[in-house]
């Protein structure tokens, strides 16, 4: 038994679904071929991949917003009312009743079409039924969504199907391998050159010493002990300074590539001495490859960087990686050039310790082997001081100037000038010339030296470690004597200077005027 | 107040009304439908057919049912309008003055039969289309109010068109319907044989609604309640039967010259509420509208020369438009 309100409100309930469903299964077949397509594309490689959970969502949320609206549409109810007529056929009653109600008519009848209206059993969703086009709609949408998720799972299993094979991910796999390349070079180019620095001048303090042991007693074993330890340090600290090698991932695409690597070898492995070589040639290539970016950079626009960084892909890939990782990070181009500095700043402090540390080697090595004629320790073609001579180890002259010689490493450049007559430019002798014992013993030892500086420094405090080393270079010579020391000292000072530089508060004006004074140190070398 | 039940007692006199007619007239119950929609309606009504199919005694039987005055009037070409009407005649009163006094006519009367209307001349025809129209006649600058209910009946002979004056378009749009008789078929021919067989003129038909009832009944009905998608319904199909119309048919735009009147949509609306009460029914259905569409309509078509040339019934046309036009 049904009440003609109550008839009503069920009626307009079930058309404002029938609307809401109606506008829903179009919007959602609007938005499911939509996203077919964009899915199509995705799997096509034309777009990005569109993930699961947001085209999900956004759908429902169409199709939510959709049913809402048509709920919400105004309602004809007279409308309504005649086609619910015309289905339950109750003889047009309905809609008479309904005009009659709002006050159209003869009010006497309506009772009695209530009292006929109240025999009356009906079902709203016989009224209205769903359409078999509304059916059919939502069966569209529902294989438009079969269709979607279908996509989803073909682009997923794509991309599961790239990661297995990387052979075949082209680009991005390589943009990838570049990526980790370039933060492997940049995360080596933060270990501390202040740190290693110090380290090389720990090891030439202790070879000294272990020489002037030596010179004394050249069969002195513990001597010898020591420069045994110190030559397994220095090939540590060699491997410190040398570039990382490229991840196994990395390696395998580059076995192709001519001289596109910085070093060879297997990762892992120790490297050994005789390839430092080729080592300090990358390090060189690599160096040289990026000044020359950002030489050109200032003057190329962004899509001729990138031909620029293509052309270097070929010849130094991972200066190419640096590059291309740095003009990703940055904003603009001012920007890119700023950090590019900044890297071949650290490169160049690098390629500096490294240099020492060769040196340091070659000492090292010339103190472990027997005695060889003096000649060949003036003439080494790296014009830094060698290991003393027997000779030179026996006699008390050569003692003396064993010990001048490892206190003139520490002293710098300024005491060459005074040696070399007329000669104002920095480390440009060799400091052969015999050393007049007067004013030999008038210099300090290196304990001395170092006493001096601890003196000057203040314990943890990077400033104070550039005030030591001007102290060194500038105060602790003997006024007066000669010098017969080789710039060698010039050139570790210079790489310390360098790795402070980067790591102190100094005003950039500053940092150029001091870098630029051991630059043209380093030059005229 | 009107009550369920005396609306009901009204509808079961109007059942009785037809049992009591059907039992005279064998057959042509939708005639006798349609005839009685007039009734209540208080319009009249054209009926359309050859001589001898019992126009005249389901007239006759009609008015003794309901107990109203019959008259009768044969149209002949020499039919003066006074004749209808009623004319001044000169009396002579009891002192020997003589004055003039009226003789009303047989138009004065409940239910007028006007047989073979179309053979009278068209200034008789519009004297008593007048009537039927203002329901008064005017004679010598007086005016005479005709008592309701005023019902003409008017018959036409589609054969033997020679010496007839049809009705002009604008007189027969002023019939509420136009009732076509087919011929009875031979059943129905086989018990009006039983019936009738014998010579006599017609068995005694007993009255069962009076003159009052009538009016009670035509008032009811005027005030039936139709909800406005039936009358929205009514009036697409009126309009779809104009050639203009862009829910005209193809019938109508090809072969129809003028279509129905709005006086049209009113006799189908009006035609609905009657058919509605005779059902038995509180309120106005589709199903009365669709009852009364083709009376309604059929003699306020009027086909092109193509039509006419052509033969296309009228009925067809209307039969297009009623299958075409849906109620929405």
């Amino acid at each position: 038994m049904h009440s003609f309100e109550t008839i009503r409100v069920s009626l307009e309930r079930r058309k404002r679904l029938v609307q809401g469903s109606a506008l829903a299964s179009w919007a959602l077949l609007g938005s499911f071929g939509i996203t077919a397509l964009m899915l199509l594309g995705s799997t096509l490689g034309i777009w990005g991949a569109l993930p699961l959970s947001a085209w999900v969502i956004g759908n429902l949320l169409v199709g939510a917003l959709a049913f809402m609206v048509g709920w919400l549409r105004p309602i004809n109810t007279i409308e309504l009312l005649f086609r619910a007529d015309r289905q339950w056929r109750t003889n047009e009653r309905l809609v008479t009743l309904y005009e009659l109600s709002l006050g159209y008519g003869p009010q006497e009848f309506l009772p009695l079409l209530e009292r006929q209206l109240n025999r009356l059993s009906v079902n709203a969703a016989q009224a209205l039924p769903c359409t078999s086009r509304d059916k059919w709609r939502w069966v569209v949408v529902v294989i438009l969504a079969l269709v979607c998720v279908s996509l989803t799972s073909f682009v997923q299993l794509g991309a599961l199907f790239v990661r297995t094979e990387p052979d075949r991910s082209g680009a991005t796999a390589q943009a990838s391998r570049e990526s980790q390349r370039a933060s492997q070079l940049l995360e080596w180019l933060q270990t501390p050159s202040a740190e290693l620095a110090q380290k090389l001048l720990s090891v030439r303090e202790r070879l000294e010493q272990a020489r002037a042991a030596l010179a004394l007693n050249p069969n002195d074993p513990r001597a010898r002990a020591a420069l045994q330890q110190l030559h397994a340090e220095l090939i540590q600290e060699q491997q410190r300074l040398a570039p990382p090698l490229p991840s196994a991932e990395e390696e395998q695409p580059k076995r192709s590539r001519p001289e596109s690597s910085l070093v060879e070898g297997s990762p892992g492995e120790p490297r050994p001495p005789q390839r430092g070589t080729s080592e300090a040639l990358a390090l060189n290539q690599l160096l040289q490859s990026l000044r020359s970016v950002s030489e050109q950079a200032q003057s190329l626009s962004p899509e001729e960087l990138q031909k620029l960084l293509e052309q270097l892909r070929e010849t130094n890939p991972d200066a190419a990686a640096l590059a291309e990782h740095l003009l990703q990070m940055t904003q603009t181009p001012e920007e890119f050039r700023e950090r590019l500095e900044e890297i071949l700043r650290k490169l160049e402090a690098r390629q500096a310790l490294r240099e020492q540390l060769e040196n340091l080697q070659r000492e090292l090595e010339s103190a472990l082997m027997p005695s060889e004629p003096q000649v060949e320790r003036e003439e080494s073609p790296t014009g830094f001081p060698s290991a003393m001579t027997p000779r030179e180890e026996s006699s008390p002259q050569a003692q003396q100037e064993g010990q001048q010689g490892l206190a003139s490493e520490a002293h710098g450049i300024q005491s060459q000038e005074r040696q070399e007559e007329g000669q104002t430019s920095a480390g440009a002798g060799r400091g052969t010339a015999p050393l007049d014992p007067e004013a030999a013993q008038d210099l300090p030892d290196l304990s001395q030296l170092r006493e001096r500086s601890r003196e000057l420094s203040v314990p943890g405090s990077q400033q104070d470690d550039l005030e030591i080393l001007f102290e060194i270079v500038t105060m602790e010579l003997p006024q007066g004597s000669e010098t017969p020391w080789s710039t060698t000292p010039v050139q570790i000072d210079y790489g310390k200077v360098e790795a402070l530089l980067d790591m102190l508060e100094i005003p950039e004006e500053l940092r150029d005027a001091v870098r630029q004074y051991f630059l043209s140190l380093s030059r005229q070398r | 107040m009107i009550t369920e039940k005396r609306i009901r007692e009204l509808q079961e006199k109007f059942h009785e009304l037809i049992a009591e007619i059907r039992s005279v007239i064998i057959g042509h119950e939708e005639v006798i439908k349609h005839v009685l929609i007039g009734l209540l309606c208080g319009q009249h009504l054209l009926l359309e057919g050859v001589p001898g199919l019992g126009k005249t005694l389901l007239v006759r039987t009609l008015g003794r049912a309901l107990g109203l005055k019959f008259a009768r009037i044969q149209f002949t070409p020499d039919l003066m309008p006074a004749d209808i009407i009623g004319t001044r005649i000169l009396v002579e009163d009891e002192s020997g003055r003589r004055h003039f006094e009226f003789a009303r006519g047989p138009v004065f009367a409940h239910l007028v039969l006007a047989d073979e209307i179309n053979r009278a001349t068209p200034k008789t025809q519009s004297a008593l289309l007048e009537a039927m129209q203002e329901r008064s006649i005017t004679v010598s600058g007086e005016t005479y109010k005709l008592e309701e209910p005023f019902m003409v009946l008017a018959t036409q002979n589609p054969i033997e068109m020679e010496g007839t004056y049809p009705l002009p378009e604008a007189q027969i749009d002023r019939f509420f319907f136009k009732i076509l008789l087919r011929y009875p078929s031979l059943g129905e021919l086989e018990e009006i044989l039983r019936r009738h067989g014998g010579g006599q003129e017609s068995q005694a038909v007993r009255q069962v609604l009076t003159r009052e009832e009538l009016l009670e009944v035509q008032q009811l009905v005027a005030q039936w309640p139709t909800a406005s998608p039936l009358r929205r319904y009514a009036a697409r199909l009126v309009y779809a039967t104009q050639p203009s119309s862009p829910d005209a048919p193809e019938l109508v735009k090809k072969y129809v010259e003028y279509g129905a009147s709005p006086r049209a949509a009113l006799a189908l609306i009006w035609g609905a509420k009657a058919h509605a009460f005779l059902s038995g029914e509180l309120n106005t259905r589709i199903a009365d509208i669709q009852a009364v569409f083709y009376p309604s309509l059929i003699h306020r078509i009027i086909r092109n020369f193509r039509g006419e040339a052509e033969g296309i019934p009228v009925e067809q046309i209307l039969q297009q438009v009623y299958e075409q036009i849906q109620p929405t």
